[in-house]
């Protein structure tokens, strides 16, 4: 999407493609109806015509779903249907299967960004590399519970970055 | 459906510039300048900040307390609105806190003064208090169509009646707060009716617009 803002068209045809399967399953889970193609074709309009008030330096899934969130509550009020629409979209929720990879592991990548340095590696090697947690503190150095400590702070934090509740983290 | 429209956009993209908070900001803060030099040379400073330019420092705290209060609320606003302006944004307690602040400072100070007066505090509210009003309605309105063709109508808000308020909001308090270069009328009671009214109004109205042009 950066790369589309500067105006790079074939960056841009391909994150277009590449977000279609998602959206066609996002709308069809929600209106189990024809509409769900006038839906993904409007939210394709909508980023487009919207496209500048994507922030560069922000992850761009939550963007892309409050785009199409937006889209389906106006189809909503104006047809007058009852569909489900969450009042706190989780976008990695029931969702996560059409989502495109490459756009999930560059949200990852600026979210970590945003964590204390020590902090992003260590939940990078748990999370990401899938290191146990005494392989994580074998490798940083630090106590298993500091480890663990950091881990559950840092996840914390990026719920609270990506507008998500902080929920407890089971796998720790 | 058709690669045909995925074709179409990638063709028709041109770059576009990302809508900028800085931008913003430093609209806002060159348009209050510029509104309290309005004030400063149309209708006059307050006798305090003349002092002030005359070397007094010994000057009542209200004179630079009032128009921080509302240069707060203005810019805890404006912060609301470039939260808001994307499609993911929402309203967030922490940039009304200045608002709940300052009304509570208000509030506080109405009640003490009722203590201390009686209903002497809504007496002698004078004058002046028409141009009060005027001058914040028609300056923040003047700061709202400004903020709306430089940057509020490229906004893809999914709260179009908040955004519009709060947008409403802060042009409005910015305007009180270079309107306070003027006006010496300190009274809790002054600054909730009259400026509190005057900025309510712009609010309001802002709202309403809001939710009809902020659409998309």
């Amino acid at each position: 999407m950066r790369a589309a803002l500067g105006g790079d068209a074939d960056a841009y045809r391909a994150l277009l493609g590449s977000l279609r399967p998602w959206l066609v399953s996002y709308f069809r889970r929600r209106l189990k109806g024809a509409d769900s193609e006038d839906l993904v074709q409007m939210t394709l309009l909508s980023l487009h015509e919207k496209r500048h008030t994507y922030d560069p330096a922000s992850p761009f899934l939550p963007w892309i779903a409050a785009v199409a969130r937006h889209k389906l509550i106006d189809y909503v009020r104006k047809s007058g249907k009852r569909v489900h629409v969450e009042l706190d979209d989780d976008i990695v929720g029931d969702d996560s299967g059409g989502l495109p990879a490459d756009l999930a592991r560059r949200d990852v990548e600026v979210l970590l960004a945003q964590l204390p340095a020590d902090q992003a590696r260590i939940i990078s090697l748990h999370k990401l590399q899938e290191l146990s947690i005494d392989e994580v503190s074998a490798t940083t150095g630090k106590s298993p519970s500091a480890v663990k400590v950091a881990i559950h702070r840092g996840l914390r934090k990026l719920q609270a970055l990506v507008g998500g509740k902080p929920a407890e983290t089971a796998d720790e | 459906m058709s690669d045909d429209i995925l074709d179409h956009l990638a063709r028709d993209l041109k770059p576009a510039k990302p809508l900028s908070v800085k931008a913003l900001g430093i609209g806002a803060a060159v348009a209050t300048v510029l509104a309290a030099v309005y004030i400063f040379v149309l209708y006059g400073a307050r006798p305090e900040l003349k002092a002030l330019l005359g070397g007094d420092f010994s000057i009542d705290p209200m004179a630079w307390f009032k128009p921080l209060l509302f240069i707060a609320i203005g810019a805890g606003a404006l912060w609301s609105v470039a939260d808001l302006a994307r499609p993911e944004g929402r309203l967030r307690l922490r940039t009304l806190a200045p608002l709940l602040i300052a009304l509570g400072f208000v509030l506080v100070a109405l009640v003490a003064d009722l203590f201390a007066r009686g209903f002497g505090a809504f007496r002698n509210i004078g004058d002046p208090s028409v141009l009060c009003v005027l001058t914040i309605v028609c300056g923040g309105g003047a700061g709202l169509i400004l903020m709306w063709r430089l940057w509020l109508r490229r906004a893809a808000t999914s709260h179009p009646g908040v955004l519009g308020a709060m947008s409403g909001l802060a042009a409005a308090s910015l305007m009180a707060a270079a309107y306070a270069v003027h006006c010496d009328r300190d009274t809790p009671v002054y600054i909730l009716g009259i400026y509190g009214g005057g900025v309510a109004i712009v609010t309001a109205v802002a709202a309403v617009l809001g939710r009809r042009l902020l659409r998309w």
